[in-house]
């Protein structure tokens, strides 16, 4: 139980910058969402199931890592939290994540291929009922 | 605690346990097998989608090894298991790299002649074949680079069926469709949402397996299941955590090798994407077994993913993502890597350490493909290292070439193996010529953690042969 409340408390706390980061990796140069801003609600929601899903330790090291560098944006943004910053701010964040060495510059990698996939995952969804379809194995 | 007993005890349903089960079964044994993920319909969801990874995977794909470059690895997580989701390739190994192991592993009764007829078994009952369908516009641009090379090339046979029900797309004929079936047919028993936690040992003996089923709702329950033999087939990272948290750690989990895959997206002027034909068969040949290239699946979540960061008009080219194609390098990995039992979690902690020589292959790989592409016609390249510019000319494809440590770039992996080395040199292998563990009397290995190095070539065919010709040495001693 103590484990469940943990894990949501957890999930709520990453959500906004999960959104936001998503948002961010699949917007065009002024910030806007390239199929539209409405997909990215379903996709961070997508997105935190597939980080609750991976191995516990593994889960454990993303959550903690968005939670820092969460932290260093709060640091950077005078006191502002990553979501609530402005673009160019959000962006020099991540910028300065991605030049860093071993597990933060992997933790951006992550979001930009992850986010990617997830977003286009629900648009795909929204225009076919599915996302990612092809050849199901079974008769066309 | 509820009891269980069988047998045999075959722990996992993927190509190694599954064709396990169904020849014993079919020979009239008692066979459990014991799948941690769920049993599903091999259409459940569509290849390679958001869906499947919730309900196929484990981890949902995103697993990954530690070292100086990570690599993203998938395992599959349900009854059938990676057959249901990788994309059914078959291939027989080359007859030198057989030869190679049956002498540096001193590998009894082993080599192409000694494994010709489970091959042969092997196409007719999983009904090996080539596309009914014809060449994939995304295969051809592949096959027209490769031509004006004067590079080799050829189609990958799958396992998958083309019968008048099947319809023109045909059906794949994973072990939820083939093996699973024969053996349920034969009297064995297929446990589902069941996963294995430790073999309880007594002197050269395993005498019983703990388990947690998971019933509908989400309750757990514990499981002690008893048997006479164990066929551990959990594939090459799953069995040498299970075979080290019962305490059997003799060569068990320190020789992982891989095959590490890089991928590049490439626009053309036409559409090349038909996401009918699902994954592209083609591969370039030219420079295996070190390094191969061919086609990936490309939906339009996968196209995004692998544009790379630094696209000028990416709205632009993703609304018309039909004209870009993924195209991946596979390189025969020389890396070593370890798995590992985390104390406590139980969890797999998998390292691995790509060599200066793999990163250059893959670099080496990349400039190939490169050069590929734009001969095919490719009008932009979207590099996979993340900073770097497109490329739009033949002469920028030297910034491909080098990958050294420390890159950006997504490097994962579908092929693991060898973590549970076969063969009779007790030094560095941890079973014997035919599957069992040294040292004791009643456990077996059947997946591919038995392959003794990388075989270069999709390793399915190879496991299911080595796997097939294993089950019926095992008889014999019965």
């Amino acid at each position: 139980m103590m484990l469940r409340i943990l894990r949501a408390t957890t999930r709520d706390r990453l959500r906004p910058t999960v959104r936001r980061l998503i948002a961010d990796v699949v917007s065009d140069g002024a910030g806007a969402p390239l199929a539209g801003a409405e997909h990215v609600d379903a996709a961070a929601e997508d997105l935190l199931s597939h980080i609750g899903g991976m191995a516990p330790h593994v889960a454990t090291g993303m959550a903690a890592l968005t939670l820092s560098f969460d932290g260093y944006c709060t640091g950077r943004g005078a006191g502002r939290r990553f979501h609530e910053l402005d673009l160019e701010t959000r962006r020099a964040c991540f910028d300065a994540w991605r030049k860093l060495p071993g597990p933060l510059k992997s933790w951006t990698l992550f979001y930009e291929k992850m986010g990617t996939f997830s977003y286009w995952a629900v648009v795909e969804g929204a225009r076919h009922g599915h996302s990612g379809a092809t050849e199901r194995g079974g008769p066309a | 605690m509820r009891t269980r007993q069988t047998d045999i005890l075959i722990v996992g349903s993927g190509p190694g346990g599954a064709t396990s089960a169904a020849l014993l079964a079919e020979a009239g044994h008692d066979v459990l097998v014991v799948e941690e993920g769920p049993d599903l319909r091999v259409d459940s969801a569509p290849n390679y989608s958001a869906q499947e990874m919730s309900q196929k995977y484990r981890n949902h794909g995103l697993n990954t090894t530690f070292g100086r470059t990570g690599v993203t690895y998938i395992e599959g997580r349900c009854v059938g298991g990676a057959s249901e989701i990788n994309a059914a390739l078959y291939h027989r190994p080359h007859a030198e790299t057989l030869d190679a192991w049956r002498r540096e592993f001193r590998i009894d009764d082993f080599g192409m002649q000694a494994l010709e007829r489970y091959f042969v078994e092997i196409e007719e009952e999983l009904s090996v074949s080539r596309r009914a369908d014809g060449l994939a516009p995304n295969s051809r641009t592949l096959v027209d680079g490769a031509d004006k090379l004067g590079w080799k090339h050829g189609e990958i046979e799958r396992f998958w069926r083309y019968d008048k029900d099947d319809g023109p797309r045909g059906r794949r004929q994973s072990m939820s469709e083939t093996m699973v079936p024969r053996t349920r047919d034969a009297g064995g028993r297929v446990l589902p949402d069941t996963k294995v936690t430790r073999i309880l040992l007594k002197g050269r003996r395993a005498v019983a397996a703990e388990a947690v089923t998971t019933q509908e709702g989400g309750r757990r329950e514990k499981l002690r299941i008893t048997f006479n033999q164990i066929i551990v087939c959990g594939g090459a990272v799953q069995t040498p955590v299970l075979l080290r948290r019962s305490g059997i750690k003799r060569n068990v989990g320190d020789a992982l090798r891989l095959h590490p895959m890089v991928r590049i997206a490439a626009r053309f002027s036409e559409t090349i994407n038909d996401p009918a034909y699902g994954v592209p068969v083609r591969q370039v040949s030219e420079f295996k077994p070190a390094i191969t290239l061919g086609c990936s699946h490309s939906s339009l979540p996968h196209v995004a993913m692998w544009l790379g960061d630094d696209v000028a008009d990416r709205g632009a080219v993703l609304a018309d993502w039909g004209k870009v194609g993924v195209f991946y390098v596979a390189v025969q990995g020389e890396g070593r890597g370890t798995v590992r039992a985390l104390p406590m979690l139980g969890e797999p902690l998998v390292r691995y350490d790509l060599t200066d020589a793999d990163m250059g292959r893959m670099g080496q790989g990349l400039e190939h493909l490169g050069r590929l592409l734009f001969e095919s016609g490719a009008r932009e390249l979207y590099s996979p290292i993340a900073g770097q510019p497109s490329l739009t000319r033949p002469d920028q494809l030297p910034a491909l070439g080098t990958l050294p440590h420390g890159t950006a770039v997504a490097v994962s992996t579908i092929h693991l193996f060898s973590s549970v080395p076969m063969g009779e040199d007790r030094n560095t292998c941890a079973v014997d010529s035919f599957g069992k563990l040294h040292g004791y009397d009643n456990i077996r290995v059947h997946d591919a953690s038995i392959l003794p190095t990388s075989p270069g070539v999709n390793p399915q065919g190879t496991i299911m042969a080595i796997v097939r010709r294993n089950t019926r040495q095992m008889l014999t001693a019965l």
